[in-house]
């Protein structure tokens, strides 16, 4: 819901950025939240599996990494350094209790509680920094949008050629799908800047659709030239 | 390595290219120069950079500084401008003359 309120107020790539920022976030979260359950299930069990205890370990790291990106986009979206320091305080802890269920083979249930010890504070802590984050965004982008120049209105890039630019990206390798997405961004921001037409924009999105199989056709046949040379 | 199909649009986009050889270009300003429809030279460009004719690097910005994204610059290699040009005069369709009437109106820079 809150990704759909930034989408009508700021530029595709912003939003983008935003919308991976809160996706993280929340993902951790709920990673975090599934550790703190699993903690207070622990006392109903017998004997915790080294392949159970895997599994936890893995949630952690992953908690760890969705942090790291967290903090990058942080910095780029210009947040508060405050959410910053939240999510590094909150990545050291996610990295304590990885490093912790990693040094351990089967455990009793009762165990487990102590292991995950750090998993309810955990939770609590990206509850807070996930609804201060978002709050920023929204406030950063209620300010953009009060304060966008009436020339500036129509420089906003046309939402379908974004999605048909997306989709165009979609059709071609893998490896280069980064690329070409922030390179069609790109330029269907710099027409939107050159108050092209919203037809043109149209346009510029379906014929990205259009050739979208020919560049996939020259991108395969560079790579496999690469291989060969 | 055989060089590229010579085709009219791959054409055009050498010769803007070749119009200012050590000047980058983003790809809506190739699009310009070389009178071409936007959104439609990405393949020709892809083909040219697998050669090794061109190259292409970010804008080096910060896109939160600065407030939009960065561009992605192309400019021909030096041994590509120099196959460019032998490959110009050898094509068989010669579209300088045509160039004029293709060239799209728009104001981007």
């Amino acid at each position: 819901m809150r990704v759909a309120v930034l989408a009508r107020g700021k530029q595709a790539f912003d939003v983008a950025r935003a919308q991976s920022l809160v996706n993280d976030l929340a993902d951790a979260t709920g990673l975090a939240l599934q550790l703190k359950a699993a903690r207070a299930e622990a006392l109903t069990f017998e004997v915790v599996s080294t392949s159970e205890l895997a599994g936890y370990r893995r949630m952690a790291a992953e908690i760890g990494r969705r942090l790291g990106r967290s903090r990058v986009l942080v910095r780029y979206l210009g947040l508060d350094a405050v959410v910053g320091e939240g999510i590094g305080s909150s990545q050291r802890r996610a990295g304590r209790l990885a490093g912790v269920l990693g040094r351990c083979g089967h455990v009793q249930g009762r165990d487990l509680t102590d292991l995950l010890e750090e998993s309810g504070g955990l939770a609590h802590d990206l509850k807070e920094v996930s609804l201060v984050a978002e709050l920023q965004l929204l406030a950063i982008l209620q300010e953009a949008k009060a304060s966008r120049r009436p020339a500036e209105a129509g420089s906003l890039p046309l939402a379908l050629a974004g999605r048909l630019a997306r989709g165009a990206v979609r059709v071609l390798p893998v490896t280069a799908r980064g690329r070409y997405r922030e390179e069609f961004e790109s330029e269907l921001y710099e027409l939107a800047a050159a108050e092209a037409s919203r037809w043109t924009q149209f346009l510029y999105g379906i014929r990205l659709v259009d050739r979208a199989w020919v560049l996939r056709a020259e991108l395969r046949l560079a790579a496999r030239r690469r291989v060969r040379s | 390595m055989p060089g590229p199909k010579m085709t009219l649009q791959t054409q055009a986009v050498l010769r803007a290219l070749l119009e200012r050889p050590t000047h980058e270009l983003y790809g809506l300003q190739i699009s310009k120069a070389a009178g071409l429809a936007t959104g439609t030279i990405h393949p020709i460009l892809a083909r040219l950079e697998g050669l090794g004719w061109l190259d292409s690097r970010w804008e080096d910005i910060d896109p939160a500084v600065e407030g939009r994204p960065r561009r992605r610059y192309y400019t021909l290699s030096p041994s590509g401008a120099e196959q460019a040009r032998l490959a110009l005069a050898g094509a068989r369709t010669p579209i300088a003359g045509l160039l004029p009437g293709l060239r799209a109106e728009g104001g981007l820079a």
